[in-house]
């Protein structure tokens, strides 16, 4: 399934598999010849198939409204938050994967294709969070976007 | 014909007394909010909200504190190492979320605990 831009019905789904078809598409693999077919680089949260790292998850983790765009109007504008997780193999595989996801993110928003054009606007990177295991290091990072429907 | 303006800087002695006790006010709703969080998430650790319960020795329930000794500002925290881990999840634990999950809940509350405290001014 491709999703080219974000409906009103279907908004939590399409934000998630349009970031993860471009993020699949602009990151490079760094393990692309050795994976799995049964395993995915970017991947939604939380993935029922096989985790071989390092990968990318994206989930919608919360809808917020922020106003009705007026009176008598059913239109609204909407925070979307999404987390995008680098789970890396190690600190340097993280951090280079993680600086490549702003990066494609931060310059994603106008041009062809844009999250602009997807409906998805104002890009806001809220924070990034690290979180360190024996073997799995990751970077949890939160992303705000608006997005009016109606 | 002059206009002469009486009693200006007793009106304005008035207006930044009553800017200081707005601001005195809401410190209170911040820091009263911020012991209210303390609880939403203790609640939430509890398994008492929506989220997984993540009580077993009660560390971490009992670990919580409320740091109120900025003005306008109150943080609820944790000094446990593991708090991270259980919160944003690990490669073999889901996230529980129980601050962040909190704090989108009881957003309007906050503001509630502020407004109220001003509203006595």
């Amino acid at each position: 399934m491709t999703v080219t831009e974000v409906n009103n019905s279907t908004i939590r789904s399409d934000t998630t598999i349009f970031l993860r078809d471009r993020l699949k598409n602009a990151i490079s693999d760094p393990i692309a010849a050795k994976r799995s077919a049964s395993s995915s680089f970017v991947m939604t949260s939380y993935p029922q198939r096989e985790a071989t790292y390092p990968l990318i998850t994206v989930k919608v983790k919360n809808m917020e409204q922020f106003q009705r765009m007026g009176m008598q109007s059913e239109s609204t504008s909407v925070g979307i938050l999404v987390e995008i997780r680098v789970w890396g193999r190690n600190v340097k595989e993280r951090d280079e994967l993680g600086d490549d996801v702003y990066e494609f993110l931060r310059t994603a928003q106008y041009g062809t294709p844009s999250t602009v054009d997807a409906n998805l606007h104002d890009f806001n990177l809220l924070s990034s969070v690290l979180v360190d295991e024996p073997d799995v290091k990751s970077l949890l990072m939160e992303i705000n976007y608006l997005y009016v429907s109606g | 014909m002059a206009v002469v303006v009486m009693g200006l800087p007793k009106a304005m002695a008035m207006m930044k007394a009553a800017s200081i006790a707005v601001i005195n006010k809401a410190n209170d709703g911040v820091h009263e909010a911020g012991f209210f969080m303390e609880g939403e998430i203790v609640a939430s650790i509890a398994g008492q909200r929506g989220e997984p319960k993540s009580v077993d020795t009660g560390r971490f329930k009992n670990s919580l504190s409320t740091d109120n000794s900025k003005k306008l500002e109150s943080k609820v925290t944790t000094n446990l190492s593991y708090a991270k881990a259980l919160e944003f999840g690990t490669s073999k634990l889901p996230a529980r979320n129980h601050f962040s999950n909190s704090a989108s809940r009881n957003k309007h509350k906050v503001a509630e605990f502020i407004q109220a405290e001003v509203a006595t001014v």
